[in-house]
């Protein structure tokens, strides 16, 4: 069978690191294998494309639910052309001591005949440069600078050695402190078998000691007094966050709102939260394939990651030292499609741990596949949040004030934890309009399993303190909560609590009339005594949140391609973790180009590099090579809006450029406006006149012919709006929403870069780069649940989600990620429970018979609902919607509790025993 | 010793006592090179590596847990995975219904679903049951099932769309 799915696309591009360059291949996986086996060659995407604009069903489905080699782990060297057939598995011994020095191994615990053939300690690479400069600490004598023999570089985003030398200890808990090759499966097994719960494997020094706990920079401090005036404030940090004194001002306006709120001049309620670290618990554990050919001096990696970009960057440097382990000049990056990720595979320091192994085992290939007790160990994990938050009212439920302390547990590396409590502190204001905020936010450094991106990106936690507090209020009072929310509520040309602008149309007001009007909240009595019947306790709950996506500035990358019988082809850097942007992205193409891309080729780092740009921090928009972010890691949230923004643009690119002058050509219309050019049906029509369509092989085939442009590679920059500036390409001058772009032409090997017009265009504000967020995807969760009044078991019986997803793509996907949006949040509320230290996963020996995630019967299977809000008139575009319904589920549990037993709970996860005392105390 | 001899999709597989205690899934996996079927938590509790089996010849079908099962209880049993369930390359109506219902995103569960469904198919087929115990008996196939992505709901839909398009499934 033909493959039409994933095109054959071994591309190479030179990329330089830290003064050293090298020669970096992309291999899509299933290319490679469909062009070099027999028994892959059914590899396709089958009928999958509805209509332009539509999906019959996921570009990825049939591969998938035909269990196809599309994952990772589905790979050995054996199966890999090219590769020695010889696989050496690799296991990493993690610490589960902080306290004392490593001090070795106790290999005779291991089978005579099944001992590793390469134990790799930490002092084989431990001699680089430690960066202290991450860090608060830094007069510590062991995080001064030190610069010696080189082996593996570390990267500057790692602030630990990747592995712990003999005589250290361990800066947090699942450091790794050696890795161990085996010669083949059979040893690896008996091996792990003999250790991996034996906790005299691992021998530490008794020297006890305690590392410091301190915040990783940066710290989120939100400062907030609104004026009188609509939009204006007194004082922001959107505001006067460039200040030089901006701490000093801001702490004399926090004091200030603290006296005001202590005053008892309005109704002032407090309380602490408590909320457990959560595993993502994406269900293919990290694993992946390394090879290090010394002959060619070529390094090869099949992985899966969120984060292909950072991840060959940090590779790269690794072997930039002085005196690397081994010479590398080639990277061949063959890319899998993750098994889930939800943020768990952003920037995880799994592949660099690839990386190493691949670089001491001999010249032969390693596999690295963690089992579900590894990944527990080692994966990053939702962070632990502790919260104290003050809300005060007045006398007719208008917010007033809001003083929020927020503490992440950020584990032992960075990833991304102190961003993640940065958006958490925008967060925090909820859906509200707030006219005096004081929020601190911060991500401590802890010797926990390292925190990160989990779905939700901090708004979980910060949306659950403030939605909890407002149902207080209003149950204290004797008012609505739904009614106090609307006389609270954002709307366009107010400010939130960092200060930025509301820049659109957030229709709360329609999400709560949805939601008061819907029968599970409407018939609360009813279902209240149907329940009682059945010695059942209900309750209902609702909460809201208004979840940012994106970042505060994102670079998009995105390519679209004309082949020469009229297929698209799509690239782009994004990777689909299961949240279908392969489907939404291969579909972006219809609306200028009028049909769905056949091949989308996901996961390329090698596409932004082409385009020569630079993004240094002292560079500014009148440069035409500089944008203010290059590219980031993929998560779902940048689908709906941002990812698509890019292949739509590149469209555009390939529609004005290409497609319209042959269209005037063969219509002989050489005058006709490129928007009297309409696609109907896979044709290209002239409006208002009498000729015939042109079908878009047609147009191809003379593309092709006469040497054309066929390819157009965009960069986009999206910072509260799109930059927009003029491009000139073959004398023409055309406007679009992109900052960088390269042409690539028919016959052509190298594309074309064109640098945009630098005394025109428009450009985000300085301002705009500390609004944090400044789209929005608010939701709205009710939740109808019981209560077994005697065990405390919990059961979410009816559930609704009011969503404003924008101008929706794939009604499918939307509603999907919906959904799996729920399910994870009931999780989160009421089933998964990680203590930290070695009562948790720490201690490797956590797996799902300890850690209980939702199954179907968790979920409202029949009694889960969602709405959402019809496009307006303008809205052009989808909304990233991945996270945006979990995250006021959770409060709406916990609300839906207390209507049913009269107990708050703030104390996550809220099992049936936390349930059961709560109300055992309340009588 | 002898070999441990049984089935996988149709086809006649040894083993030698030497891999007595290998697990089904490394087998299949590493030995038969059929990774359709998925490793995840390895202890029997996510069902990802569900596959369908019959414990011999022309015995019902039931469910099996790949990763928890060692070679030395197989002697003798047929062994089906994903990669049996499409003939001809045609897809079996439940994978086509998990497709048009989207019901999986990473598609990591999806062949442990597949299979679980299958061995439901395989016994509605020689046993058709009232309509209105057909929730119950879907329930009772796929409630131990993990899946991170989807919720459930859409899995759940397409397996009850695909029986009931199926003549002679329901009474």
């Amino acid at each position: 069978m033909k493959n039409t799915a994933f095109s054959m696309t071994r591309r190479s591009f030179i990329k330089t690191v830290a003064g050293v360059s090298f020669t970096v291949n992309m291999i899509p996986v299933t290319e490679l294998l469909a062009d070099e086996t027999d028994e892959i060659t059914s590899l396709n995407s089958g009928d999958w494309s509805k209509a332009p604009g539509k999906a019959r069903y996921r570009i990825d489905g049939l591969v998938k639910v035909t269990g196809q080699k599309v994952f990772a782990r589905d790979y050995h060297a054996w199966n890999l052309p090219g590769w020695p057939k010889e696989e050496r598995p690799v296991m990493i011994v993690r610490a589960t001591d902080v306290n004392n020095p490593f001090e070795s191994l106790d290999l005779s615990l291991i089978p005579q005949n099944a001992q590793p053939i390469e134990v790799l300690y930490g002092e084989k690479i431990i001699n680089e440069v430690l960066r202290p400069n991450k860090l608060q600490d830094r007069d510590t004598q062991e995080n001064q600078p030190l610069i010696q023999d080189v082996k593996v570089k570390r990267p500057s985003a790692l602030t630990w050695p990747f592995i712990v030398s003999k005589g250290k200890r361990a800066s947090f808990y699942g450091q790794p402190v050696a890795f161990l090759i085996f010669k083949d499966g059979k040893d690896y097994r008996a091996a792990k078998k003999a250790i991996q719960f034996n906790s005299d494997f691992v021998i530490y020094d008794k020297k006890p000691s305690n590392k410091p706990v301190f915040p990783f920079n940066p710290l989120t401090n939100y400062v907030r007094v609104a004026s009188d005036t609509k939009g204006k404030d007194v004082f922001s940090y959107a505001q006067n966050g460039d200040d030089k004194n901006y701490s000093e001002k801001a702490f004399v306006h926090r004091t200030h709102i603290q006296e005001e709120m202590a005053s008892g001049e309005w109704k002032t309620y407090s309380t602490n939260c408590s909320m457990q670290a959560m595993d993502p618990m994406f269900m293919e554990p990290e694993n992946g394939l390394g090879w290090y050919d010394a002959a060619n001096k070529t390094l090869n990696l099949l992985v899966g990651t969120q984060s292909p970009d950072g991840d060959m960057n940090d590779v790269l440097e690794m072997f930039t030292g002085n005196n690397p382990v081994v010479e590398v000049k080639t990277v061949n990056i063959i890319s899998c499609y993750p098994g889930g990720g939800f943020g768990g595979r952003d920037s995880s320091v799994f592949t660099l741990n690839l990386a190493i192994a691949a670089a001491y085992a001999g010249g032969k290939p390693i596999r690295l596949a963690y089992d579900r007790f590894e990944q527990f160990q080692a994966g990053l994990k939702r962070h632990a949040c502790e919260l104290t938050e003050s809300l005060s009212v007045d006398d007719d439920g208008k917010i007033q004030a809001l003083d929020v302390m927020m503490s992440f547990d950020g584990g032992g590396r960075e990833n991304l934890s102190p961003w993640v409590a940065q958006l958490a502190g925008l967060c925090a204001g909820g859906s509200y309009s707030i006219p005096r905020a004081a929020i601190n936010s911060n991500a401590m450094y802890s010797k926990n399993i390292s925190g990160g991106s989990q779905r939700g990106f901090g708004g979980p936690q910060a949306f659950f303190a403030i939605e909890t507090l407002l149902d207080e209020i209003a149950k204290d009072n004797g008012w609505d909560p739904i009614e106090l929310r609307r006389k609270n509520t954002l709307s366009e040309g107010e400010n939130t609590v960092v200060g930025g602008p509301i820049t659109e149309k957030l229709r709360l007001h329609e999400i709560l009339d949805k939601s008061e009007d819907h029968d599970i909240w409407r018939h609360q009595k009813r279902e209240k005594e149907r329940w009682r019947k059945e010695g059942l306790l209900y309750g209902v709950g609702f909460a809201m949140s208004m979840q940012a996506f994106g970042t505060s500035g994102d670079g998009l990358i995105g390519y679209v391609e004309l082949d020469p019988k009229g297929q698209l082809v799509v690239k782009t850097n994004a990777v689909d973790m299961g949240n279908g942007s392969a489907t939404t992205l291969a579909v972006s193409t219809a609306h200028h180009l009028g049909r769905n891309a056949s091949s989308i080729d996901m996961g390329n780092p090698d596409l932004y590099p082409v385009l020569k740009m630079n993004s240094d921090s002292k560079g500014s928009w009148k440069e035409a090579d500089w944008t203010a972010n290059g590219v980031g890691s993929s998560s779902a949230c940048l689908t709906a809006f941002h990812q698509v923004h890019a292949i739509n643009q590149a469209s555009k690119v390939l529609f004005d450029t290409a497609i319209v002058p042959v269209a005037r050509e063969i219509f002989g219309l050489p005058d006709i406006p490129a928007h009297d050019l309409i696609w109907k049906n896979e044709r290209l029509y002239a409006k208002d006149r009498d000729l015939p369509p042109i079908p878009m092989d047609i147009i191809a085939d003379v593309i092709h012919r006469t040497g054309r442009i066929k390819g157009a590679l965009v960069h986009a920059y999206f910072q509260e709006i799109w930059v927009k500036a003029d491009f000139a390409v073959q004398g023409i001058t055309h406007n679009w929403e992109i900052d960088g772009l390269a042409v690539y032409s028919a016959g052509q090997k190298k594309p074309e870069i064109i640098r945009r017009a630098v005394n025109s265009g428009r450009y985000p504000s300085a301002a705009s780069s500390r609004y944090s967020r400044t789209t929005f995807a608010p939701c709205g969760n009710i939740i109808g649940l019981t209560v077994d009044p005697v065990s405390g078991e919990a059961v979410v019986r009816k559930s609704l989600s009011v969503l404003n997803a924008g101008q929706i793509i794939t009604e499918e996907l939307v509603s999907g990620q919906s959904q799996g949006g729920v399910a994870m949040a009931i999780g989160y509320s009421l089933l998964e429970d990680m203590p930290p230290g070695l009562g948790g996963p720490a201690d490797g020996d956590w797996n799902l018979n300890q850690y209980f995630v939702p199954r179907a019967g968790d979920v409202a299977l029949k009694g889960q609902e969602l709405i959402t809000l019809d496009p307006l008139k303008d809205d052009k575009t989808g909304k990233g919607i991945a996270e945006a319904v979990m995250c006021s589920v959770a409060p709406a549990i916990s609300n839906a509790l207390y209507d049913a037993t009269g107990v708050r709970f703030r104390d996550l996860p809220i099992t049936a025993e936390k349930i059961r005392k709560g109300m055992d105390k309340n009588g | 010793m002898a070999d441990i001899s049984f089935s996988v999709n149709g086809k006649a597989v040894h083993a030698s006592q030497d891999e007595a205690d290998l697990p089904l899934i490394d087998f299949l996996q590493e030995d038969l090179n059929l990774t359709g079927t998925k490793f995840c938590c390895g202890i029997g509790v996510c069902r990802a590596c569900t596959v369908s089996v019959r414990r011999q010849p022309g015995a019902p079908s039931e469910p099996m847990i790949a990763c928890s099962t060692p070679l030395s209880s197989l002697s003798g049993v047929e062994v089906y995975t994903v990669e049996s369930v499409a003939e001809n390359g045609k897809l079996h109506p439940l994978q086509q219904e998990f497709l048009d219902h989207f019901s999986f995103q990473c598609g990591y569960c999806t062949p442990g679903f597949l299979m679980a469904a299958m061995t439901l198919w395989d016994r509605l087929t020689d046993n058709p049951i009232p309509k209105d115990a057909l929730d119950k008996v879907i329930d009772d196939a796929l409630k131990d099932h993990i899946c991170r992505c989807t919720g459930y709901i859409r899995y759940y839909e397409a397996v009850k769309a695909a029986i009931l398009k199926q003549p002679g499934m329901v009474a």
